[in-house]
């Protein structure tokens, strides 16, 4: 399975051999911790179910593991919780069961789906804090995908910026928060609120993202861009770099003559 | 186990749902016991006592051939039941395969499966029975077997629409992530959460499968004479209906008896259930397992 150095195509993987990435190498935290776990089974039978496909464990050691997970994971009273169902247990206490599920394998990349945003704003705080703890302790890499550019700044290392399917700007963190290339990226730092803003009016960005099937020929960002151009409306820019480390897919930065 | 009780107790707080518990607990005691309880062999016939009313010695009367009403009706119980149940057996599990079948892989397989319901659906189910029965001659076992097909295409309705639920929950999209197989996914994470509708629709559709069998006897394609069945004895009665009602009057009881307290069975365990189908869809699937 493995190809040179440990490397792996998982694009040309089959279906059975993802399979056996998948929480075992690759495992993923949800957005709603009160749907993503099964209703009908125990906390104990949903983390020791990764377990039981991916490991070859008898009973007391996957138990023990995942009593031991749990308490990594901050939950009080764990041998309690491992008997009680998912509706007995608060948003909080499941989004930390969902990341003892994810982790239990210690996998090398964690995919966070926007795992705070049904959590209120002091348990997100604790969820965050935890996932960077167990980040280094796992020694596991986590894709943090979010539209909330606070989660960002506090857990990032490098950020890509999506719009439309695309990536529209890619950069390290501090980069993209004080060195902004791209106008779509500026319009979302722009709508962020504080606590101190006085004014009475929020900003948005105008018009609206276009629907699917229907992308423009041009940017795709041309019709809400307050800086677009003429050759914006007629040819798609890439994605390049702009500086070290730091990629922009705009015209704006593409003017300096290697545009075919 | 504890769960079995639990439901009981949530069924019974409710009048309707009690009169249904109490009655369809009867109606398996009077099936068990069905023996033990009447006084005579369905087919002996006392010819001196032909047509007799209802007295100590024959509860019912007796029929045209002198055989005790009593003793028929309480085996036609039985006989009713049987059917019913096994009907209903053969329908809920086609059902299940095929509604899980099409709501999990949808696309084509779906649509074949489908739209081959929708065509068992076009007919009227007591037409579509005696279609069946006609081409494969009239018989008990035949009798079941029809009243099956018929059933099915509901069944795979009711499964089919909460397979396609709840496969959109985010726990079967966590199910996958954790590398479970499409297989393992429909067993372990579906099956179980749709337990709590399939059971309500299996309740309800065996006293329709009861009556679908009364007419079907009545109209002479059901059970086959000398065997006890309600519609049987319906329809051999016709004749004498005026002048020895009770022919007709103890079987339409029970019968009705029958219907009636399934209909409210099946109905307030949905009504009960029905909301907490997540809590106890998972104790059901480990009854139905231990």
């Amino acid at each position: 399975m493995t190809q040179k150095k440990g490397m792996v195509d998982l694009l040309s993987l089959k279906n059975n051999e993802i399979r056996r990435l998948r929480g075992n190498e690759i495992s993923m935290i949800f957005q709603e911790p009160m749907t993503a776990l099964d209703p009908i089974f125990t906390i104990e039978q949903q983390i020791v179910e990764t377990l039981k496909f991916h490991k070859d464990l008898n009973k007391k050691e996957m138990k023990d593991m995942a009593l031991d997970m749990l308490k990594k994971v901050g939950i009080p009273r764990a041998e309690q919780i491992l008997n009680e169902y998912p509706h007995q247990l608060s948003g909080g206490m499941l989004q930390r069961i969902m990341i003892a599920i994810a982790l239990i394998c210690k996998p090398k990349l964690l995919i966070a789906d926007e795992p705070t945003t049904a959590l209120d704003v002091t348990i997100q705080a604790q969820i965050l804090e935890l996932m960077n703890e167990l980040k280094e302790s796992y020694d596991t890499s986590i894709i943090m995908i979010t539209h909330d550019l606070g989660v960002i700044a506090e857990t990032c290392e490098r950020v890509a910026v999506f719009y439309s399917g695309q990536v529209v700007e890619e950069a390290d963190v501090a980069a993209l928060f004080h060195n902004t290339a791209h106008p779509y990226t500026s319009g979302l730092l722009k709508a962020v609120t504080s606590i101190g803003d006085k004014s009475k009016e929020l900003y948005t960005i105008p018009g609206m993202v276009p629907a699917g099937g229907h992308m423009p020929k041009g940017c795709r960002f041309e019709e809400r861009c307050s800086k677009a151009v003429t050759i914006c409306k007629e040819k798609a820019p890439e994605l390049i770099e702009i500086e070290e480390g730091h990629k922009c897919r705009c015209w704006l930065y593409n003017e300096s003559g290697d545009d075919k | 186990m504890k769960t079995i009780i639990g439901i009981i107790k949530e069924l019974i707080k409710d009048p309707m749902g009690k009169i249904g518990f109490i009655g369809v607990l009867v109606i398996i005691i009077l099936s068990v016991l069905a023996p033990i309880i009447a006084p005579y062999d369905v087919t002996e016939m006392f010819t001196q006592d032909k047509l007799t009313g209802p007295s100590s010695q024959y509860f019912f009367g007796t029929d045209n051939f002198g055989r005790d009403v009593f003793s028929r009706v309480i085996f036609g119980a039985k006989v009713s039941l049987r059917v019913g149940i096994i009907s209903v057996g053969i329908a809920a599990s086609f059902g299940l395969i095929f509604g899980v079948v099409a709501g999990y892989f949808e696309g084509k397989v779906d649509n074949i499966i489908m739209r081959f319901m929708d065509i068992l659906f076009a007919f009227p189910s007591i037409l579509l029975a005696l279609f069946i029965v006609s081409v494969l001659g009239p018989s008990i076992t035949n009798t079941m077997i029809a009243i099956g097909i018929v059933n099915t295409p509901v069944f795979t309705r009711t499964v089919r629409a909460s397979v396609i639920s709840v496969k959109s929950m985010e726990y079967i999209v966590s199910a996958t992530s954790i590398g479970l197989k499409p297989k393992n996914i429909i067993i372990r994470h579906i099956i179980p959460n749709i337990l709590a509708p399939f059971t309500v629709q299996a309740t309800l559709a065996l006293s329709g499968a009861i009556l679908t069998e009364a007419s079907m006897s009545f109209l002479g394609l059901g059970i086959q004479p000398p065997d006890p069945s309600w519609g049987s004895m319906l329809n051999e009665s016709r004749k004498y209906m005026e002048t020895s009602p009770w022919l007709v009057i103890f079987p339409a009881i029970f019968h009705y008896f029958y219907h009636t307290v399934i209909q409210y069975f099946g109905r307030q365990l949905k009504r009960r259930i029905g909301p907490k189908i997540k809590a106890v869809g998972g104790d059901l699937w480990k009854i139905y397992w231990k």
